[in-house]
């Protein structure tokens, strides 16, 4: 095809894309997908490989497997109308049980062209706790209730069915109902989008296109392998522990070997299974290691199945990176997320282009309440994610996220409304981030007053181990907590997976790690570090002791003589 | 000359990157002149009051025969993207830093989200500029937390003594209960009066704190710079005697106000360039009995487009612009950089690239001859022959260089391409057509409008070139092009109404709505309209009000507007809303549920005064031959081959002449470019009129 209708069609797909996933947004019900955007959408070929993506990226693999799999039980069966939805993740491609994909058949004269897709993460889909991911879970079963893949929509409407279990078996159902709608009316308006430009165009046209994409995505990604060095990397990085048993870590371990256009990844040295709800499956592991590749090598690359098809993957069955039936996968996140740092770690010794991680720590937390504002059991549901690590020419920005780049942090103005609890704090925290020439982006705390009963589950990932800096770089002096009461006489730390009731007037706080740093740190500008100091990122004393800048309290200003001198001796001792 | 026989002059003036455009109208004889001037960059003041003053003494009038003056400003968006506001700082609750610097910690769109080497953009307040009070508001408005004023004084203090010019007060849930915010106004009032106050609750009483606060620390931002503008226009003004109490500005909405009030309220003129051209595009519409229109505004640097739909055009709320959030009313206009000046390059991969940097004025397309060597959008339509180098831009003051141009496509896009010059000519007018394609997709079929039922209103220097094409290829309804393109936007500043918008948020089930209780929330909304427009000295038969409601299904976080009819309200008309709201959300989303409950977020009303506006027709001879008008032939690169096709003069059109596509017709100002297959009519309001048949 001409390279300018080629591109011509690529802007229009973008559009429909990002079309499908602002519909999906702003008419949603649930604060997750409506304010905090956690969901995407996408477009697939017929053979339900993605050809362009929109919203989270590491979605990529999910639609593909779930795609794959309607196609698969549903082969002849599927009318113009229907829509399928599925969130189990052995049997479609699901990353956990919360995140419910939609999928939508565009029919074109007759014949299935292209497939329309969503996902959109569920506030509560039952199982052990409010919001259905539990510490507790020990198979998928404890999880929520499963959906393979089945016929939600058709031409008559909603399936009154699976609607009816859809909202028995969860604690918010009106969200719930009105979440999947939002999800059918996406996929349905990008799958009228599709066909128009069809008539515009022509079926052949649009799926050569669609053709084309993914050999242009494999290929692009074969031409940026290929200037790297050839060689070997290893990467490992361990999660606290998998909840069950406290005192044993469980490593992520990834063997890169790059060859030419070539690369494998080699998960094979990662943990065994275990038993608490920290295993992810092989479409999790998949996604956060291509996502590295990606930003590592060329975000440009458009993301779609040609990416998949340039990784080949050494995963085997039974690891804690490729869980199998009916292990507990829940939470998927920060495993996901560790996957993503080592890989990172293990690029870093291929590559000149090095970054260093960002904070480690992230996930997310529920809060179940019976009685919400509006008098209904409602469940409040975040992501704490927080910044990204130093690179050769900034400081890992504050408030960015690695892996859920398009996921914004909720209003706390809509929280209070809409729950009975209150925040407290929401702000940097000093000395957080990891020192560097450039530092990482800073951490946050967070803090929530409960105004009634609760019952928290907290999701998160390493309170132990910590970042790393790279290039000399520093990682994160501390790691991220979770703290009941925190400064009083009742504070109690929290590990980072657990459900706990709490009675009315708890206060609960996150404490954000920052991102890892870049370089040198006594190379960084003493007026960089006393802009630091200024704006409250780095204390006066970690001025000195990370960065050996001496810094006037009164005046605030540089003393050059002191800092001149603290470096030179810094310099010597590690000499 | 007797006092009897004095003209009465209405002025507009839009100042844009190249040029200051001006539109005069005689409000006796009703006749209009349009004139163009370099912008002056320094100040645009410079510019609007010297090429005033040598227009008022070339027709030998005195300047006090301006009795309204309104103008379109760059000065906001310029501020923004160069970096030149204010030194700006911002007064929060305790404990809440975390909202300004996270911001909304999603990273937008494209392959930024991928990028491990990620950069925030800018933000306009430095953290150490941030100051906290204690104080706190429950989401309920009650006061949790009593402010302290000790706490607000110190904040005042270290602020001054880092030299804030300007600082925005954005406390929590300040949209429930503002006393906080003015109390902490009133003791800056006190303890520092030169600093410029803005707060949150006056500038954008809206639930979500950050978007409040994003869009209050912009209006601080930009609040000193453009007062200080506003002043210095007003003081040359009235130096040389343009003294009416009638001088206006045009904000985002399209709506003109005050300079006092824009003054106060800079955040929501960002876009007060770009609104004026919507404005024209809307009058014209409702004079052709056109319902839909995409105004497309082609310039030099980048194209504006906008919808207007049902003879209304289509406003948004809120979102970002140049990258910052700000949450206040505005015309939903669409800019993307691509214009004459854009230029064209081959990326690393060996793809063809068109923007977003732009040739601008200096040094200009290839073809100007002032040392651009990169080619442009206007030399790739030189090398095609649809601009000639016979027939020159702008009204005659620039001659292009064809030779020019054919080195700069060679150089820098043919033989990196392994192409002709012809063939990436051709590219690049198709790529930048493509973008402009996509712009004109953002405001309308992603909104779910289906472009067959729109025409485009084809207007900027560069909009008659490119509009007919673009039309066609998007299989839409017509094209619209006005009487002089290069000015249509400054026409506009002569038809705005004066309109201020006015906001009360509070969520209820609408099902348990009274009219009556709407009824109290608009007259106060109403209350405060009438009071700010009589104060600029209008009389209430002059002036209406427009009334609407943000409406969402229980549970859902976004809101669509759905507009009332005039105050009383009536349970008729509660009922009709709920029905209008189901059927937008269906046309928008794809779903509806008419058995869920409604509720009601936001109360909208804007208070508008209709002022007299300009003629929008220009007088066409009523005979004559098309074939008169054409002045020559031109050969065309069109389809891969070359094409001889009529060059015709505009000026000599009669009404009801029609030309038959392939053609160019020439003006001063622009040139029109037909493809094969299209027919052109000059109505007999002077509006060359396209009808596709598809």
């Amino acid at each position: 095809m001409d390279p300018i209708t080629l591109e011509v069609l690529g802007y229009r797909m973008g559009e429909v894309v990002h079309t499908m996933e602002h519909l999906l947004f702003h008419s949603g019900y649930s604060p997750i997908l409506r304010e905090s955007y956690d969901g995407s959408a996408t477009i697939l070929d017929r053979n339900g490989y993605v050809v362009a993506g929109s919203g989270a990226p590491y979605h990529l693999f999910p639609y593909y497997y779930t795609a794959q799999y309607i196609i698969d039980r549903f082969k002849g069966e599927i009318s113009p109308g229907d829509s399928f939805m599925a969130n189990d993740p052995y049997h479609s491609g699901n990353s956990h049980v919360p995140d419910m994909a939609v999928v939508t058949p565009v029919f074109f004269d007759g014949e299935i062209i292209a497939y329309t897709a969503c996902i959109a993460h569920k506030p509560d889909l039952g199982g052990l706790v409010p919001g259905s991911s539990s510490a507790g879970a020990r198979e998928i079963f404890h999880e929520g209730v499963l959906f393979p893949g089945v016929r939600i929509w058709s031409n008559d409407g909603i399936n009154r069915d699976v609607e009816a279990i859809l909202r028995q078996n969860s604690r918010t159902p009106d969200e719930v109902a009105g979440d999947v709608r939002a999800q059918v009316g996406c996929t349905q308006v990008g799958a009228q989008r599709i066909v128009s430009l069809c008539q515009e165009y022509s079926a052949e046209e649009i799926c050569q296109a669609f053709e084309e994409w993914i050999v242009i995505s494999q290929r692009r990604l074969g031409d940026e392998l290929e200037k790297i060095p050839d060689g070997v990397g290893v990467g490992t990085a361990y999660l606290d522990n998998d909840s069950v048993d406290l005192d044993r870590p469980v490593k992520i371990e990834v063997k890169v070997t790059k060859s030419g256009s070539r690369i494998s990844l080699d998960f094979s040295g990662s943990n065994e299974i275990v038993t608490g709800p920290v295993n992810i499956r092989p479409q999790s592991t998949e996604a956060g290691a291509t996502l590295v590749l990606i930003g590592l090598l060329d975000p440009k690359i458009p993301i779609n199945d040609g990416i998949r098809r340039a990784v080949e993957f050494i995963n085997p069955p039974g690891r804690v990176t490729h869980a199998v039936f009916p292990a507990p996968v829940n939470n998927y996140y920060p495993t996901m997320h560790l996957v993503y740092c080592s890989v990172l770690k293990a690029m870093d010794q291929l590559t000149g282009r090095v970054v260093a991680p960002a904070a480690l720590g992230i996930g997310g937390n529920t809060i179940g309440y019976v009685k919400a504002r509006n008098g209904l059991p409602a469940v409040q549901y975040e992501l704490q994610n927080t910044s990204l690590g130093g690179t050769p020419s900034n400081d890992g920005a504050f408030g960015a996220m690695a892996m859920n780049q398009v996921t914004p942090s909720t209003s706390l103005e809509i929280l209070e409304t809409e729950y009975p609890m209150r925040v407290t704090r929401f702000e940097p925290l000093v000395d957080s981030a990891g020192p560097g020439e450039f530092r990482g982006g800073v951490g946050y705390v967070r803090e929530y007053e409960l105004l009634s009963a609760a019952k928290l589950s907290i999701r998160m990932g390493q309170f132990k181990f910590g970042g790393w800096g790279v290039n000399g770089g520093k990682g994160p002096k501390t790691t991220a907590k979770a703290v009941l009461n925190d400064g009083s006489d009742t504070e109690e730390l929290l590990p980072p997976l657990q459900t706990r009731d709490l009675p009315s007037g708890t206060r609960f706080a996150i404490k954000m790690s920052g991102g890892g740093g870049y370089g040198n740190p006594y190379k960084r500008d003493p007026q960089r570090v006393l802009l630091d100091v200024t704006n409250g990122y780095v204390s006066v004393e970690a001025a000195v002791e990370d960065y050996g800048v001496a810094i006037n309290r009164d005046s605030m200003t540089v003393d050059d003589e002191k800092t001149l001198e603290l470096r030179s001796n810094k310099t010597k001792e590690r000499g | 000359m007797n006092v009897e026989n004095r003209r009465r002059l209405r002025v507009g003036v839009d100042t844009g990157g190249t040029f200051t455009d001006f539109v005069i109208l005689d409000e006796s004889s009703g006749e209009i002149d349009v004139f163009k001037v370099p912008s002056t960059r320094s100040n645009q003041s410079d510019a609007i009051v010297s090429g005033l003053a040598n227009y008022l003494a070339g027709i030998d009038e005195l300047a006090d025969a301006v009795v309204f003056f309104c103008h379109g400003t760059t000065v906001g968006t310029n501020a923004i993207l160069e970096g030149s506001g204010a030194r700006t700082g911002l007064v929060i609750t305790d404990g809440f830093r975390g909202v300004y610097e996270v911001g909304e910690q999603a990273r937008g769109q494209g392959s930024v989200i991928y990028d491990l080497f990620f950069e925030k953009p800018r933000q306009l307040v430095s953290p150490r500029y941030t100051e906290e009070v204690l104080e706190r508001i429950t989401a309920t408005g009650e006061e949790l937390i009593a402010l302290d004023e000790d706490s607000a004084k110190r904040a005042i203090e270290h602020l001054v003594r880092h030299g804030a010019e300007s600082v925005a007060v954005a406390l929590l849930f300040s949209f429930k209960n503002p006393q906080h915010e003015q109390r902490i106004k009133e003791i800056f009032s006190e303890l520092a009066p030169w600093i410029d106050v803005s707060v949150s609750s006056d500038i954008a009483p809206e639930i979500r704190e950050y978007y409040r606060m994003s869009t209050t620390v912009v209006n601080a931002y930009l609040n000193p710079l453009l007062s200080r503008y506003i002043n210095r226009l007003d003081v040359k003004l009235r130096e040389i005697g343009v003294t009416s109490d009638q001088r206006y500005i045009i904000r985002s909405n399209g709506g003109v106000a005050s300079f006092s009030s824009a003054a106060a309220r800079s955040v929501q003129t960002i876009l007060s360039g770009p609104a004026a051209g919507v404005v024209t595009a809307q009058h014209v519409a409702a004079l052709g009995g056109i319902e839909n229109l995409v105004t497309f505004d082609m310039g030099g640097t980048s194209t504006d487009v906008a919808l207007i739909r049902q003879g209304e055009p289509v406003r948004r709320m809120g979102g970002k612009v140049h990258s910052l959030d700000v949450l206040v009313p505005m015309l939903d206009i669409h800019t993307v950089a691509a214009g004459g000046g854009t230029i064209a390059w081959v990326d690393d991969m060996g793809v063809l690239q068109v923007g977003p940097r732009s040739a601008g004025s200096e040094p200009g397309p290839a073809c100007y001859g002032r040392g651009g060597v990169e080619p442009t959008v206007t030399d790739a339509n030189l090398v095609l022959g649809v601009l000639s180098g016979s027939h020159p831009l702008a009204g005659g003051a620039l001659k292009l260089d064809l030779e020019l141009a054919k080195n700069s496509i060679l150089e820098k896009v043919a033989s990196p391409l392994g192409i002709s010059v012809l063939e990436a000519a051709r590219g690049i007018i198709e790529i930048v057509n493509v973008k402009m394609q996509e712009a004109i997709k953002v405001v309308s079929s992603n909104r779910g409008y289906d472009l067959r039922d729109f025409y485009l209103f084809a207007f900027g220097g560069a909009g008659p070139l490119h509009g007919c094409q673009i039309a066609e290829e998007m299989g839409m309804k017509g094209v619209i092009i006005p009487p002089y393109p290069g000015v249509t936007s400054a026409l506009g500043l002569l038809l705005s109404d004066i309109r201020h918008d006015f906001v009360h948020s509070d969520l209820v089930d609408l099902s348990t709505l009274a009219p009556s209780g709407m009824k109290s929330i608009f007259d106060s909304l109403k209350s405060k309209g009438t009071e700010l427009l009589q104060s600029e000295g209008f009389n209430m038969g002059q002036c209406h009000f427009e009334l609407a409601m943000d409406l969402r299904y229980g549970g859902q976080g976004y809101e669509l507007t759905v507009g009332l009819p005039e105050l009383p309200v009536t349970s008729d008309d509660l009922a009709s809303l709920r029905t209008r709201f189901d059927q937008a959300h269906l046309q928008y989303t794809g779903h509806f549920a008419p058995d869920e409950k409604v509720e009601v977020v936001n109360y909208r009303l804007a208070a508008i005064a209709s002022v007299p506006s300009a003629p929008i027709s220009v007088s066409v001879s009523q005979s004559g031959m098309v074939d008169q008008a054409e002045i020559g032939r031109a050969e065309i690169y069109v389809g891969r081959k070359w094409e001889n096709v009529p060059v015709y003069q505009r000026s000599r059109l009669p009404v009801n002449g029609r030309i038959e596509g392939p053609a160019l017709i020439l003006q001063n100002d622009s040139t029109t470019y037909l493809t094969s297959g299209q027919t052109a009519v000059m109505n007999d309001r002077g509006y060359l009129i396209l009808e596709m048949s598809h």
